[in-house]
């Protein structure tokens, strides 16, 4: 198939056209916008449901509504209306519908602006909302994944009846690549055995996560447990780069993971045996295979755009084996390949100790120079 | 006779969109093509006699670029 | 004419609770008439020190860069609330 020259954020909304999307609601901001005004156009020329709603609290409620009457429904924002919609998903998740949401990331906190960043992810992976849920989290690192991370997740979350949200930093909402769409799905409205849509013929359903009964409360919190525990043994996804006879191991998700790519080809060129694994889903977290490299690499370099979110779930999996190190931009601000391979460099010069705490050290580091 | 007016538009504020140049019912101001504020805009000014000091330029300005002076006449002066 | 720039015939000028920044708006944007509105008023009853102003999300959010009175920065759609 031909490739087409694609916006990140249009070909977000495309995919999810393609993969059978029934129903938007959503509510502008930037960098995400343009997922919005791509889906008030074609929504409507394909007969699908699309509402502009008067606020990200009103959109995700409005796709709990559409979600359980068992349509794919979806919802996209930014950091600031991600954080609006928290109820919202909490809701979702107690209620078990499934639901996709896509967070285009940028700088924070508060209003920050509106150029790229990674630091939602404890606000995604460690539950922003209430209670004990765990929504699947995927992590594009280019408009193609995005596209097919997309598709996937509509999938993933019907199977699980679980949210499955995708991260996308800024960038990837923003950039323009040649991708390749996929050919657009009928929509197809499953005969759910839980959903609502008017009870003729059967007995009536009702959903809710109300359960006024703590043990009835508890027993539905370890159903979702349960399922929780089949998503971590079936769905976890991660690429792996030059792992096979790595020295040391660079670990990082989406555009940060991207750019410790070319960080890591050119210290290759130069003979410096470093390997990368990128998380494709950072929710269930790849923490097997990090826990099998600790047994044989000798450090860990953790790339992230935040203070080191995800570097907690990297240092739970290592359980203190080896030495794990940090680098980190903030506020919007994308690292450059030459800042991590600097750092790849320091890394196989130095002896590192345990001893350290990689987020002081490295803000000696961003702190100190210049 | 009228009254005498006089207005100074300011280099740093006037963005030449020219809402004064049309709110002013004397037509006494144009845009400058010969000069550039430093934001790359044409300022406007007074192009000819007539100003009569009635500050509708400064009243529509989104920018409160214009000061506006206008003569105090015997008429018009505090007895 | 310009011997006319005299204080004693000042008729109009600059309010004073503006700061001496230019705005971003783009020209003749309704903005900055808004804003010189409320500047006014600030200056004719004397308020400006005894103000903190809020600012909103949208073009806007820099509002506390063209008054010279104390601000605050709300969420999108809260400062009547902030």
């Amino acid at each position: 198939m031909t490739k087409e020259l694609y916006e990140g954020n249009q070909a977000m909304a495309e995919a999810a056209v393609r993969a059978g999307l029934e129903a938007y609601f959503g509510y502008p901001i930037t960098p995400q916008t343009e997922i919005l005004e791509h889906l008030s156009k074609r929504m409507p020329e394909l007969g699908r449901t699309f509402v502009q709603a008067e606020s990200e609290v009103a959109a995700i409620n409005m796709v709990y509504g559409a979600a359980c009457t068992g349509a794919r429904v979806m919802s996209t924002s930014s950091s600031p209306g991600v954080s609006l919609m928290m109820e919202g998903i909490s809701y979702i998740a107690g209620t078990e519908l499934p639901v996709v949401l896509v967070n285009v990331m940028r700088g924070g906190p508060g209003l920050g602006n509106i150029a790229p960043s990674q630091a939602d992810y404890n606000q995604a992976v460690h539950g922003g909302g209430h209670g004990d849920y765990y929504p699947i989290v995927l992590a594009p690192a280019s408009v193609q994944e995005a596209i097919d991370l997309m598709v996937l997740s509509f999938d993933l979350a019907e199977k699980y009846r679980s949210i499955c949200m995708l991260i996308a930093d800024g960038s990837i909402g923003q950039m323009m690549e040649p991708v390749e769409m996929p050919e657009m799905r009928p929509v197809v409205r499953k005969d759910w055995d839980w959903a609502v849509s008017g009870a003729i013929g059967r007995e009536r359903r009702v959903l809710s996560s109300i359960y006024i009964n703590p043990p009835d409360e508890e027993i539905a919190n370890l159903r979702m447990f349960k399922r929780w525990q089949e998503i971590q043994k079936n769905e976890v996804r991660y690429k792996e780069y030059y792992l096979d006879d790595a020295d040391f191991v660079i670990i990082g998700f989406g555009t940060a993971g991207r750019v410790a790519l070319s960080a890591v080809r050119a210290a290759r060129q130069l003979g410096i045996k470093v390997g990368l694994l990128r998380p494709i889903t950072v929710s269930p977290f790849p923490s097997r295979v990090i826990d099998q490299l600790a047994s044989r690499v000798s450090a860990f370099l953790v790339v992230e755009m935040n203070t080191g979110q995800m570097l907690n779930d990297v240092q739970l999996a290592v359980k203190g084996r080896v030495p794990v190190e940090f680098y980190g931009r903030l506020g919007g601000v994308v690292p450059f390949p030459n800042e991590i391979f600097d750092e790849i460099k320091r890394i196989a010069a130095s002896k590192l100790s345990l001893a350290v705490d990689p987020r002081a050290a490295w803000y000696e580091r961003m702190t100190a120079e210049k | 006779m009228p009254a005498q007016g006089w207005i100074e538009v300011s280099d740093t504020y006037c963005k030449g969109c020219e809402l004064c140049i049309s709110a002013c019912p004397q037509h006494v101001i144009a845009l400058d093509m010969d000069r550039l504020t430093p934001k790359g805009y044409h300022p406007a000014h007074l192009v000819k006699d007539g100003c009569t000091g009635c500050a509708i330029c400064a009243v529509v300005c989104p920018d409160a670029a214009i000061t506006v002076y206008r003569e105090v006449t015997k008429a018009a002066a505090p007895a | 004419m310009a011997n006319l720039a005299k204080p004693e015939n000042l008729v109009y000028q600059r309010p004073e609770a503006f700061t001496d920044v230019s705005t971003h708006y783009c020209p003749g944007c309704t903005h900055g008439v808004a804003h010189r509105l409320i500047a006014e008023v600030l200056d004719e009853m004397g308020l400006a020190e005894k103000t903190i102003g809020v600012a909103p999300v949208g073009c806007s959010v820099f509002a506390y860069s063209y008054f010279d009175t104390d601000f605050v920065e709300a969420a999108h759609g809260r400062a009547p609330a902030s």
